[in-house]
Formats: C-alpha cells, structure tokens, sequence
C-alpha cells in the first residue's frame, strides 16, 4: 500500500527529474553555508573575543564578518531560486493532474459515469490534485535541504565532539516514535475527512443543481440540516489534525531543550572528561537548535504529506481503473455506411443481474425507418445506447452493414450515428459552437442546417442570432426549441443513421410540426430509428417493433398490426380514445 | 407557474389565493400549500425513498408504498433488489426516463398540499401508463385545486377549465367541450392531433 503510493509519487515527479535534482544541488549549498555560520562565529569568540584581539595575522574580525554576511545573501539568492523552482514544479504538477483525470472522465464509459457522482469527480480534480501538488510544492525542496541539513550537521557535531553528539542524540528515538506514531493517525484522519468532504461536495453540487426543486417542495430547512450535518462531520474529521499540530511544537521544543541542558549540565559539570569552554557549548547549543529546525519541519510536513498521500490514492483509485476507459482508436473506421442494422439473440442487462433485453433480434434495412413502442421501461432507450456502443451486450451480436459493432471503432461508429433525445444538451457557448460541436463544418453549411431544420426563425429572433450565448444547459430555451437546435446538428453532422428518442413528447403543436418536417426529410433518405409515445408519429414508418419487458411482441408496419389485433392495436385504441 | 410559487418577484395586487395577495402569504406557507411537479425529472442521488418524501419526516412506509403505487412506478420500484431503498447510481442503478418521471410524480400522491400542479410530468409516459395515472391524479384532485400544464388534449380534456394561451395571452377559456364548439385555437389544436390517429386509422 505504501510502496504502491511512493511508487505513484515517484511517477508524478519523474518528468521533474532535472528539477528535483537542480534543487537538491542547491539546497546542499545552502546547508554548507548554514554549518559554516555557527563555525565563524565560533572562531570570533574562541579566537578573537576570548583572547582580546581584533585582528589575528591578516585575518579581522571585520572580514569574517563580512563572509558572514555574503554566506548570508547567496544563501537567500538560492533559497528563492530553489523554491520559484519547484512552485513551478507544484503548478506544473496540479496541470498534468487535472488534465489527466479530465481525459479519464471523458474516455470513461457511460457505465463508469452511471455509478460516479459528478460532485465526486470535481473534488479529485480540482481539492484533490491541489493537495497533491503542495507536496511538491511546500515539502519537496525543504524535505531535501532538510535531510542533507541534518546528515551535515550530525557529522560536525561529530566532528567537534563525538560523546557531546551522542548525549545530544538521546532525544532521538523519542521523535522517531512520534513521527511513525503521527503518521499512521494522520493517514487515517485525511483519509476519513477526505471521504466526507466528497460527500459533502456531490451534496452541494447536486443541491444547486436542485435548488428551484428544493424551493418548491420546501425543503430548504432540511436541506439546510444535511449540509450542517456533513459539514459539522467534516469540521469534525479535521480537528485531531488541528490539535495534534497544536501539540507538536510542544513537543519538539520539549525534545530540543532536553538535548540543550544535557550539553550544559555535561559541560558544567564535566562529565565524561568534558571541559567548560564557553565557544563549544555555543557552537553545540546552536547546532542542536540548528539540528532541531529542519526536524521539526519534517515532522510538520508529515501532515502535508499525509494529506497529499491519501489525496493520491483517491485519485490513482479513479485513474488505475483502465477498464471503464473505452477505446476510441482501435477498430474498423466506416467511411460510408449504408445503415443496416441486425440485432442477433441479443441478451443484454446494466447489472449482470436483471435481463433487460432477452434474445432480441430484428433487422433495419439500409434507408428503413423504424419505430420502437411499448411501455416505459421496456428497454427501447436501452437499445439506441447498445447500437452507440455505450455498453457492452452480455450476448448475441449487433451488426452495421454486416459487421460486428464490436469490431468497428468507436469514434468512427457514433459518427455514423445521429440521437436525438427528449432533452438535448445545450452547452453554455454560442448556438453555432452547440450545432458544429467542434467537428470542421463550414458556417454555410451551419447557415443550411439551420434552414432545413426550421430553426431559422427561433434563430433569427435572438438577439445575438447565431452568435447567442446559450445559458448553462440551455435553460433559457424551451424544450422545442432545444429540440430545433438539435435537429440543426443532426442536418449540420449528416450522420447515416438517425435516432428519435421520444423528442416530440413535451413540444407544443406549432414547434412540432417544424420538427415533423425535418423528421419527414431526414427518415426518407436515413435509416431511421423512431422512440415516440404519441403513436400517431410514427404511423407512416415502415415497421414497428412493439417491446414488453425487453422482448418483442409484434412486429410490422401500423396497418398490418392494427389488423391482427394484437398488443399494438390496443395500445393504439387506448391512444385513440384519449383524443376523443 | 414560477410565478405563483414566487420564485421570480411578483407585483402586488396581480396573484391571489383564496382572495389573499400572494405577496401577503409567507414564502414557506405559500410554498407549502402548493405542490408543483415540474418537467425536468431531477432526483437527488440517494434512496427512492428520499426522493419520495423528500427528506421530510413523518411519512409511514404504507403512504409512500401507497403513492408509488398512485404513480403506477411501484412495480419497477418492487422489481430492484433494494426496492425503495435502491440509491440511485449506486451499483450502476439507473432508471429509465419514464420511471424517474414516475418517481417525481409519486411525490404529488404523498404531499398534503391543496394546490397541485402537473407541468408537462406526463410526457415520458406510454399511453396506457399516463391514463392510469391521470385517473389517479383526478382522484386525488377532487377536493383540491389541480392545475395540468400540457400540449397533450389527452391530458387535460376533462379538466374543469381549460385556458389557451399563445405568446403569453390568454387566447381561449372552458371546459373541452365549450372550447370545441368556439372553433378557435383549441379546436384547431384538437383537430392537428385528432387528424393524425384518425388518418391513421383509416
Ligand atoms: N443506466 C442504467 N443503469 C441501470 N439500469 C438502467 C439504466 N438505464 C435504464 N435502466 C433500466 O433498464 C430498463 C429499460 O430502460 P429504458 O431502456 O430506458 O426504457 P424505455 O423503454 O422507457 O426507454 C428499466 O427497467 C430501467 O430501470
Ligand atoms: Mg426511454
């Protein structure tokens, strides 16, 4: 588990290699200047103050002053290269991050969609990728500079006095144990904060989203109430985290003085054969100081590195699931497709559990047009997603002009198809950017697309005409209108294959009967795939396929299955008589 | 309709209920008494059950059995492992549009508010379903005030009045009958959709 995690900060960090490595050089600069301070001013006490002079040979205390201070000044130069070096390095990180998991959302299939909160998937890009990069960030170079400051300084202080070191170093299991014993709970608060805070941001999400719905209902009060509740949770979950970071400077101020007063007591007292010499309790006192200061940043940034860890996990969780991510790029690439369409013995279900298609087969010639009927639920929405390859049949085949749709690819087989859904998704750009949908259409085709569709004089009575921004997703539009915009797209992408998914339920007559043109020019020349309630739509297609409970009933055109009386024809009769 | 749940600011002196300035009924009250089911079948990710009652207490298992029920989606609620428990979009459950927008309509069955309105909720179902259900809608409405927004006659020709509107003027006012005999617009309206089954039954 911990390996695997290194392992996934190893591979974050590798193009930063050069980086990493420049910061390590230069952070092993600064801690050679930082060990020379305390010598110099070591020489001037034992060499030059205790002795009463200014000037030994040609050396002054004036020069080594000024060293002092140029040790001083190129030390800061280099600290403030080193870290603009790696804040760069955090940004460039949290950019690779984010854009990472954006494309795993975007190859990801539907199936991975369905069961994945989309306030899940904000939180790992955009909370979850910043507390990663703060561990490039804010932890990387001191972690470097830190533990070549302590290996330094160990081996002075082992220079100047080896039993003076040790005494110095009992405190040290003593942090050992603290350190392993925050790490292990940190893990486990980030871990568990970092669940509810994922919970309490799909929470927010979706009641925005929700907001007119909770007003209505008035249920802010207990909406309110949930929001407070996993709030109060997560405010919760993060408190162990704020008192034990209250506590360790506690603690390490305690660890430090402990190591100073043994140095004096041993020196006072000479023990171990150790004399009283004011310029090596200096220069050991100091060093311990010295030695503390990076310590203590190191167990500091065990939370910083906690948090950033359990952040990686989550995130890794989502990107090492390769098997939700579709290929787009393998595959047959259809060039013309001629639009037929077979289901063989097709058994098909969401869960492996509940069948929803059982053993359907059927056949759409090429130019055929269609309709599905049959009761809410009976799996005709199902079948237009498995003709797009949203997912995968558990048996039997579905074939496009002979070939397998398994062996064709992706991006090549959703071209050739053109949905149109009860609700279409506008997107928050312009009306000409929501019908060309990035593909290379020119504006005179947009301009055609827009007239065959009888788009134009919805189009043409918006301000901005073409150029109107359209609200976040399109909530400003009736739903007649957004069904135009989408009858433009289908005109504008031409695909050879058309699917009709109950789009003319909720429109009002005038609209409708726009559409019931584009419909007409469309499923003469397109196999046409027709998904309509009001029955009376769909009477002229050539065949239609009646499901209940994802097996076909009947099948033929609205005359032959009036005649046989049958499921269709008492649907029929019931739609009949509720016009009357 | 947004307008008379005050979601959008309404001029004084404009909406009454029961002879009170809307303007006059407090926010919560007002919005209490009315229960709008809107088109967009948004539901919350979480048990049926919540979406349902919508988070409120104090509703038994039989009322909300009984308001499923009411919406003819108690039958795809029953045929899910977890039943009304079921989360949705846990363990990839989804609903079709046409249960999802049974689920919002149950929530009419359950709520105790005198006002119902029903904005385009029938639109996803199949016939035979959206007479059922509007058969249980009318007898949940009897003593109540029920407003039915819709381009479908089958939805609203045995309502109490009917009101056409176009371009946001009321066109025409009556009951199906009254408004048939007028040869206005909802007779024109009544004849488009009549024409296509008749012609088709021919
Ligand atoms: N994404 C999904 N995940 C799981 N089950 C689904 C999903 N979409 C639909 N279902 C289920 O599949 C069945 C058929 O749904 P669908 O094809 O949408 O029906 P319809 O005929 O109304 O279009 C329903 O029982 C529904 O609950
Ligand atoms: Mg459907």
């Amino acid at each position: 588990m911990k390996n695997k995690t290194w392992h996934r900060v190893y591979e974050m960090a590798k193009p930063h290699k050069k980086t990493i490595i420049i910061v390590v050089l230069l952070s092993l600069l600064i801690s050679v200047g930082e060990m020379v301070k305390p010598y110099l001013i070591k020489i001037v006490i034992d060499d030059y103050l205790s002795m009463g002079i200014y000037q030994k040979g040609i050396v002054t205390i004036g020069m080594i002053g000024a060293i002092y201070i140029a040790i001083v000044l190129i030390g800061n130069i280099i600290d403030f290269i080193s870290s603009t070096a790696t804040n760069m390095m955090g940004e460039d990180i949290i950019y690779t991050m984010r854009n990472r998991l954006f494309k795993y959302t975007q190859n990801a299939n539907i199936p991975f969609h369905d069961r994945t909160p989309a306030g899940k998937l904000f939180v790992r890009i955009t909370n979850d990728v910043e507390d990663v990069s703060s561990l490039f960030k804010d932890v990387l170079t001191t972690f470097f500079k830190d533990i070549i400051l302590i290996t330094v300084i160990v081996v002075i202080m082992c220079y100047f006095s080896i039993t003076l070191s040790m005494l110095s170093f009992i405190v040290i299991p003593f942090i050992v144990v603290i350190s392993i014993v925050l790490t292990r709970i940190l893990n486990k608060i980030y871990d568990k904060s970092k669940k509810i805070r994922t919970e309490l941001n799909t929470f927010l999400a979706e009641s925005i989203y929700g907001s007119k719905l909770i007003k209505i209902f008035n249920i802010q009060k207990e909406k309110q109430a949930e929001c407070e509740r996993l709030n109060n949770d997560y405010r919760n979950s993060r408190l162990p985290g704020g008192i034990i970071e209250g506590l360790l400077p506690a603690l390490m101020t305690i660890a430090e003085n402990v190591a100073v007063s043994i140095i004096i007591w041993t020196c006072v007292y000479h023990w171990f054969g150790i004399s009283l010499e004011v310029g090596l309790i200096y220069v050991f006192t100091t060093y311990i100081k010295q030695l503390f200061e990076p310590i203590t940043r190191i167990i500091d940034n065990i939370e910083v590195v906690q948090e950033a860890f359990v952040s990686i996990n989550k995130i890794y969780d989502i990107l090492d699931h390769k098997e939700y991510l579709e290929d787009l790029e393998s595959g047959m690439i259809l060039n013309e497709v001629k639009g037929k369409i077979e289901f063989k013995n097709v058994w098909f279900s969401y869960n492996n559990r509940d069948w929803i298609l059982k053993n359907l087969s059927f056949t759409i010639e090429p130019g055929q047009s269609i309709a599905l009927v049959g009761k809410t639920g009976c799996g005709k929405t199902t079948i237009t997603n498995l003709i797009n390859r949203f997912y995968e049949i558990q048996q039997g085949e579905i074939l496009l002009d002979g070939v397998n749709i398994k062996n064709i690819n992706k991006r090549s087989l959703r071209q050739h198809i053109g949905v149109i859904l009860q609700d279409p998704f506008i997107f928050a750009r312009t009306l000409k950017d929501n019908i060309k949908l990035n593909a290379n259409i020119s504006d005179e085709e947009i301009q055609e697309a827009i007239k065959l569709s009888s788009a134009e004089e919805f189009v043409s009575s918006l301000p901005g005409g073409i150029d109107e921004v359209a609200k976040e997703r399109g909530i400003s539009f009736s739903a007649g209108q957004k069904q135009l915009l989408a009858f433009a797209r289908i005109f504008a992408h031409n695909p050879s294959i058309f699917v009709l998914d109950e789009a003319t339920a909720n429109i009002d007559t005038h609209t409708e009967a726009l559409i019931q043109k584009s419909i007409d020019i469309i499923s003469k020349k397109k196999t046409s795939i027709f998904i309509a309630h009001r029955l009376a739509t769909i009477v002229n297609v050539d065949k239609i396929i009646v499901l209940d409970a994802g097996e076909i009933v009947e099948m033929g055109n609205h005359l032959e299955l009036l005649k046989t009386g049958g499921y269709y024809s008492k649907l029929y009769n019931a739609y009949y008589a509720s016009l009357q | 309709m947004n307008l008379l749940l005050r979601l959008y600011p309404v001029p004084k002196g404009k909406i009454f209920i029961d002879g009170q300035d809307i303007n006059s009924i407090p926010l919560k009250d007002l919005r209490d008494s009315i229960c709008y089911i809107t088109q967009d079948n948004f539901l919350f990710s979480t048990s049926l059950r919540e979406n349902v009652k919508l988070f409120k207490d104090g509703y038994e298992d039989k009322e909300i059995k009984e308001s499923t029920k009411n919406a003819m989606v108690y039958d795809d609620i029953e045929k899910m492992k977890n039943g009304i428990d079921t989360i949705i979009g846990e363990d990839g459950t989804n609903l079709s549009g046409g249960q999802k927008q049974r689920v919002v309509i149950s929530r009419a069955f359950l709520n105790k508010s005198n006002i119902l309105i029903f904005d385009d909720t029938f639109s996803a179902l199949d016939n035979r379903t959206e007479q059922l259900v509007l058969n249980n809608v009318k007898e949940l409405a009897k003593n109540k005030t029920c407003i039915i927004i819709s381009n479908r006659i089958s939805d609203i020709k045995d309502a109490d009045k009917i009101i056409v509107l176009d371009g946001g003027n009321i066109v025409q006012e009556g009951t199906h009958n009254t408004l048939l005999k007028q040869e206005g617009k909802y007779y024109e309206f009544y004849k488009q959709q009549s024409a296509k089954s008749e012609m088709a039954l021919n």
